[in-house]
């Protein structure tokens, strides 16, 4: 009795044991191969399984006056967030006259370079890529060349799969800097961290004025180029006589709408 | 639910989760069904090779979903004389926590929606399913 009771578990320590080689394995990127084979097979069904859903989603929301409005919304705001991307990079060239000259002209500096990435899926607050360009970790990903919105950094490499950490990932951190979303004055600085599935500005001063609406883009620091929207202030949350302030973070890009993405190979 | 079907469904599922479902939603279920059902060597292979399935399919470091699923297991066989997991409340509330730290490990995220709606699927399935063979084991009706 004793021995059939026992022996299970040893099975179990047995495959929990080559579990963790397994994992130790692959953290330190020996199984790279493995993942391959396997993506050749399962990133076309999984690509096509995440365009079918999205096949099957829009044609629903033909039938509701509603959805309609809301897909008119969805444009306008992606519209908005193009425009107001445009508007901050255009507020930062005056800050910088010798960069406004590099740039007059173009929506990015031309300096830098992009590498494209097709869109495989989102799993929670990670965007799955598939990009014959192997990213380093951290690159910084955005929507479109033009309108700079940053989606997020590169977190992990599997074979052709790239994991982008998004804002509203737990472990994302990034500095940002709050700008006006008329004037397109520098307001604030702060963070912007993940809290799995939502973001969060923090650490902005409480003497630092900052409302609904306004642009929250990227500082430059952390490896992350300047003056990329990550998105917009919504619900600013003060404290009588605490030091910091917060506010929610409402995300400029709809990832459900992104078919394909760019990394900033240089910058 | 016998091991080759456990198997096939983690498959299925890790295909499906991510692209088309929430990226986790059904293995808290199959999770505790397999172990419940199958007998304890072959459910714990099955969890290994689950595992190993999904991290491929949902290119998550391997290894990672199976430690999940085993430890899991161990936890259901050890429990399974102290908590009366033939009963569908029971189950359900099982189900939802291995589904819950799947995806706290694996996604870095508490994905609370789908972990409910894996509860409830286990409730139902422990209703009009599945019928309890004894105080610890169970059977397809």
């Amino acid at each position: 009795m004793t021995t059939s009771k026992k022996s299970p578990y040893s099975l179990a320590i047995v495959y929990l044991l080559l579990a963790v080689l397994l994992y130790f394995l692959d953290s330190r990127g020996t199984l790279g191969s493995v993942h391959s084979a396997t993506q050749a097979l399962t990133t076309p069904v999984r690509s096509f399984l995440f365009n079918t859903k999205q096949n099957i989603l829009s044609p629903l929301s033909v039938f509701s006056d509603s959805s309609k409005q809301e897909q008119r919304v969805k444009e306008l705001e992606e519209k908005n967030a193009s425009l107001s991307a445009q508007l901050a990079k255009l507020t930062g060239l005056q800050e910088e006259n010798e960069k406004m000259r590099r740039l007059l002209g173009t929506d990015l500096p031309p300096s830098w370079q992009f590498a494209t990435a097709r869109v495989v899926t989102v799993t929670a607050d990670t965007l799955v890529l598939t990009s014959d360009h192997a990213p380093q970790d951290d690159t910084s990903v955005i929507t479109t060349k033009e309108s700079g919105i940053f989606v997020g950094r590169v977190q992990e490499v599997k074979g052709k799969e790239v994991q982008i950490l998004l804002p509203s990932h737990s472990s994302s951190k990034i500095p940002v800097i709050v700008r006006d979303s008329e004037s397109g004055l520098r307001q604030a600085s702060g963070i912007g961290v993940g809290r799995g599935g939502r973001a969060v500005l923090e650490q902005v001063l409480t003497s630092e004025q900052i409302k609904e609406g306004d642009l929250i883009l990227t500082s430059g620091e952390g490896g992350v180029p300047e003056e990329l929207l990550l998105g917009y202030v919504a619900e600013v949350s003060r404290v009588e006589g605490a030091a910091w302030q917060q506010a929610e973070i409402k995300s400029a890009v709809d990832l459900d709408d992104l078919d394909f993405v760019f990394f900033v190979t240089k910058f | 639910m016998s091991a080759n079907l456990f198997l096939l469904l983690s498959l299925i599922f890790s295909l499906l989760q991510g692209s088309f479902l929430p990226p986790v939603l059904v293995e808290g279920a199959i999770v505790l069904l397999v172990v419940l059902a199958a007998p304890p060597r072959q459910a714990f292979l099955a969890l290994f090779a689950g595992g190993i399935i999904f991290d491929l399919v949902q290119s998550q470091t391997l290894g990672l979903t199976s430690l999940v699923f085993l430890l899991s297991g161990v936890a259901i066989l050890a429990m399974r004389d102290q908590l009366p997991l033939q009963k569908p409340i029971v189950a359900g509330v099982v189900a939802a926590l291995v589904t819950l730290v799947r995806a706290k490990v694996v996604f870095a995220s508490f994905l609370f929606a789908p972990s409910v709606v894996v509860g409830l699927l286990t409730i139902l399935i422990f209703l009009f399913v599945w019928q309890p063979l004894s105080s610890s084991r169970i059977r397809l009706q």
